[in-house]
């Protein structure tokens, strides 16, 4: 077997070309970033070489000196794994940024095969590569392809056969003769003391990096002399300063020339003008804001666009209702399969299992237990794959890279860069990705604080609860004023403002410091790939229905039969119930174990205003069981037959109540292992895990405190209701005093973290802490200003404030 | 000058880059290191999109304080201020913006450039045209 490992820098097309040759469905994206764990796959076209060729997507690198978490599992890998053929994946487009990691790679003992992606591009542009040259330049072979379209696939993978178990020698590719000289004498003492790829490890070493000095510590002290020995007068400390500045103009004078531009190429191009109007000061904020809008009203607004508000005459298929306007496409398509799963479907199959003279308690089972849980689900179908669908245009097209640019600003005054955004919005699809995506934020601060904030962020999964809460329950309660859409969209916003201010207070009190800088490399604007879309959407599709057809099928099945038998193992008692005009049997589950457990734990929620009257319960089942994934909320209630008892106990302020907890709470099973895996420590993981706990209960306890407001001079407005009033208006006004009194300390205790540039004339900048503390800053600041007389000078342009 | 203070299609080089060892190494890596050459795309109060060699990066106000430019045309570019703030929290922020002359020649160069695309999809049209030909006559 073979391995063949791709690397190379972020959004260079790793992922496409490994989806291409192995036939896997990884997600990509054109955002840089977008793989965080390496992938594993088998060349799918298994006739063409006699043995298996197995391929590793690693995440995206811009040098083999890493910076954020997930940088190192790529350099960690291509050192310590040792495959057998290395692909440098080079972005052709960008040519001489991508040759940088191509030069450190060269300095390895591995065999290498330079690929030069996006040539489809440089042929559209009409500029010109002279691969032979290039190649002989760099002394391993070049081939030009296009992993999106696949072409020259074969040939990539037979150079890369034909290398296997080839050994070659590291080399040096740096214009400076004296460095040259010296690194390759380190890169002897290396060699002579066994240690792999010699070269690359004595150049890191002068480089200063840190893991390659902490691995190997007897060599580096000889360093210094061999380096002054050589002649490079520079301080050793800005040493790799000079080795990254000399790959640079090599590859430029050596390299670069092989690269013709064309005639036809323009100075400014279409992307540079779009982000002038995307990422403008004024419009780029509300331009996502209706991008965001727009794409909730296709998805799940009954009122399309609120045309009917405005005066459309009702047009609706598959229901008679009448009401005013046209819904919206998921609306449709969840109508449609609601007709056909609930009526057509289940409605015969039980008829079907009446006439065969099945056992009672089997039909019960089957029909109200398993399939209507989990037809109750896949009716949220349509609804989960358009919001997948528009997640992957926002994410093919590479506009998340501006919105990341947009909100830095805004994101900075609670604490986060704008890097965070990138992976919070992605969680609007599914918060598993969203906290793996957390990787990509260099600071352990933020990073934690962007996997606290993900839940906020509803996934899809959440989307079910919203609307069905809102249409079943508020929608019937406030008789059509409020649309089930509406309530999902206002879920969303009460989500992200939510999201914000647990953001400014966990920044505020308890983890406490300044952003990192946002550095962010833009990708240009594409068309996004109609196959990866589509792999995406059949992705969802398939993890949903499987998810629908397993684990919610057997928590069903455990539900039923815990809704069904007392603690006796008998079955419940049966009922008469008058539905829809007719008496009907059915069991009392008021006297099940489910019900007992479920009163049990009932009180804990009393003040959150859902879980009080006789079935407050089954809402408090509900939203435990929301743990096992978010789908099963819906499921739950709708074995409990929440929706047909809706008047008893609950009101519009505890629904909305109810819907706040389950969107701020503790995310499912797979999200919270994937937190743990993230984290790393036991203590961020347990501060995550009561973050969650302790603010959806504070904020449903706020939300119900603030809702039952409109419940005053009722008989539903009670002791509880007032006690929740009282308790969230002292919580409210606590935490507005707080960030008052926050925000006085802080002007009073203000003190510059930074330093502030000053700027001496046009050509000099004098770094110092502020114009006081001058004397006190380095002595060569200190002289530098007093030269240059910038004590109140008026020249003095003090370009930003800190 | 600061990066901060640097004007839309403003050429520039850069001088210093005042930051600690991990974030320089990182920018580094992007190629933005002392004496390249780079041209300022976007300016949105002190938040710079940057073209270095042929990729594009964004980097925030406080990031771009720490890096020390040199403008390469004097021409074209004048130094504005503009007071910012009310009190005594009002502050002179200075800044670059295009002479009048520079504006025109941009706006000409823009609508060159516009001409100059069209008569690229124009021909990459006919390219199209003649290859889906040659196939079809290979066909034959």
């Amino acid at each position: 077997m073979i391995r063949i490992a791709l690397c190379g820098n972020p959004n260079c097309g790793k992922t496409t070309l490994f989806n291409n040759l192995t036939g896997a469905r990884a997600h990509v994206g054109n955002w840089p970033g977008v793989t965080v764990e390496k992938r594993e796959g088998t060349y799918r076209r298994k006739k063409d070489f006699p043995e298996e060729i197995q391929i590793v997507d690693l995440p995206g690198i811009y040098s083999l000196s890493p910076y954020t978490p997930e940088e190192v599992v790529s350099r960690n890998y291509i050192l310590d794994e040792k495959p057998d053929v290395v692909i440098n994946l080079v972005d052709a487009t960008n040519l001489s940024r991508n040759l940088f990691l191509t030069s450190q790679v060269l300095e390895m003992d591995v065999p290498v095969v330079v690929a030069l992606n996006l040539m489809d591009v440089i042929e559209k542009r009409g500029d010109e590569i002279d691969v032979e040259k290039l190649s002989l330049e760099l002394g391993v072979p070049v081939i030009p392809i296009s992993a999106l379209k696949g072409t020259n696939m074969k040939l990539l993978m037979q150079t890369c056969y034909d290398l296997k178990g080839t050994k070659r020698e590291g080399k040096l590719m740096l214009e400076d003769e004296r460095l040259k000289k010296a690194i390759s004498e380190i890169g002897q003492r290396c060699k002579e003391e066994g240690i792999p790829s010699p070269l690359f490890v004595a150049s890191k070493m002068v480089e200063n990096d840190a893991l390659v000095i902490n691995k190997y510590p007897d060599i580096v002290q000889n360093i210094s002399s061999i380096i002054e020995k050589d002649g490079i007068n520079e301080d050793v400390n800005r040493l790799e300063e000079k080795v990254a500045d000399d790959r640079y103009s090599y590859i430029d004078d050596k390299l670069y020339r092989y690269y013709k531009r064309g005639i036809l190429r323009p100075k400014r191009s279409f992307s540079d003008r779009v982000d002038s109007i995307l990422t403008n000061r004024f419009l780029g904020l509300p331009i996502f804001a209706v991008v965001m809008f727009l794409i909730f009203c296709i998805v799940f607004n009954s009122d399309f666009l609120f045309m009917g508000a405005m005066g459309m005459p009702p047009v609706r298929p598959f229901f008679e209702d009448a009401e005013p306007g046209m819904p919206s496409l998921g609306i449709v398509l969840q109508d449609f399969l609601d007709w056909f799963l609930n009526g057509l479907v289940l409605g015969n199959f039980s008829a079907w299992l009446e006439s065969v003279h099945a056992d009672p308690w089997f039909v019960s089972l089957l029909c109200d237990g398993i399939l209507a849980s989990v037809f109750a689900v896949i009716t949220f179908l349509p609804l989960i794959v358009l919001l997948t669908l528009f997640i992957q245009l926002l994410e093919n097209s590479g506009y998340m890279a501006r919105v990341a640019f947009v909100f830095d600003r805004l994101l900075r005054r609670f604490g986060i860069s704008g890097k965070c955004v990138v992976p919070l919005i992605s969680c609007f699809g599914c918060a598993v990705p969203g906290i793996m995506g957390a990787r990509t934020i260099e600071s352990q601060r933020e990073r934690v604080m962007t996997i606290s904030l993900t839940p906020f962020f509803a996934c899809s999964a959440k989307l079910p609860i919203f609307m069905g809460v809102g249409t079943a329950i508020i929608q019937e309660l406030t008789g059509g004023a409020l649309q089930g859409g509406i309530v999902a969209f206002v879920m969303y916003a009460i989500g992200i403002v939510g999201a914000i201010l647990a953001g400014y207070f966990s920044n505020e009190f308890i983890l406490q410091g300044k952003s990192s800088p946002f550095i962010m490399e833009f990708p240009p604007y594409m068309v996004p790939q109609a196959k990866a879309t589509g792999i995406a959407l059949w992705e969802e599709t398939k993890r949903f229905l499987i998810r629908a057809g397993t684990i919610i099928a057997l928590m069903s099945a455990l539900l039923w039969f815990l809704q069904s038998f007392q603690w006796n193992w008998t079955m419940v008692p049966t009922i008469e119930v008058e539905i829809e005009g007719e008496l009907q049997e059915i069991g009392d589950i008021s006297q099940s174990i489910l019900a007992s457990i479920g009163s049990f734990i009932q009180p804990i929620f009393y003040p959150l205003g859902f879980a009080h009257g006789s079935d407050g319960w089954k809402y408090v089942v509900s939203s435990i069981t929301g743990l096992v994934a978010k789908e099963q909320v819906v499921g739950t209630m709708e074995s409990l037959d929440i929706y047909s008892i809706q008047s008893a106990g609950i009101n519009v302020p505890g629904a909305f109540s109810f819907l706040t907890f389950n969107l701020f709470t503790l995310p499912c099973v797979a999200a919270i292992s994937a937190a743990k895996a993230e984290l790393r420590s036991k203590r961020n993981f347990r501060y995550v895990l009561l973050f969650w706990i302790v603010t959806s209960y504070l904020v449903s306890l706020i939300t119900y405190g603030l809702g039952s407001l409109s419940l005053i001079g009722t008989s539903a407005y009670g002791t509880l209701e007032l006690v929740d009033t009282i308790i969230a208006f002292v919580l409210i006004g606590g935490l507005v005093l707080l960030i008052a009194l926050n925000a006085f300390s802080l002007r009073r205790r203000q003190k510059p973290i930074h330093l502030i540039p000053f700027v001496v004339d046009d050509k000099n900048v004098a770094f110092v802490n502020n114009a006081i503390d001058v004397q006190t800053a380095g002595v060569a600041t200190n002289v530098a200003c007093e030269k240059k007389g910038i004590f109140g000078h008026k020249n003095h342009k003090n370009g930003c404030c800190h | 000058m600061l990066l901060t203070q640097a004007c839309p299609r403003e050429e520039l080089r850069i001088v210093d880059i005042h930051t600690d060892y991990r974030h320089k190494r990182h920018l580094e890596n992007l190629s933005l290191l002392k004496g390249e050459k780079v041209t300022c795309l976007y300016n949105r109060s002190g938040d710079v999109v940057i073209k270095v060699k042929d990729g594009r990066i964004a980097i925030n106000r406080e990031f771009a304080c720490d890096i020390a430019v040199e403008p390469l045309d004097e021409k074209s570019f004048v130094w504005d201020s503009r007071k910012t703030g009310f009190g005594k929290k009002a502050k002179i922020v200075e800044f670059r913006r295009p002479t009048e002359e520079a504006k025109a020649l941009f706006r000409k160069e823009d609508e060159e450039i516009r001409l100059v695309e069209k008569e690229a999809k124009r021909k990459l049209k006919e390219i199209r045209k003649a290859r889906k030909q040659q196939k079809r006559e290979e066909h034959k």
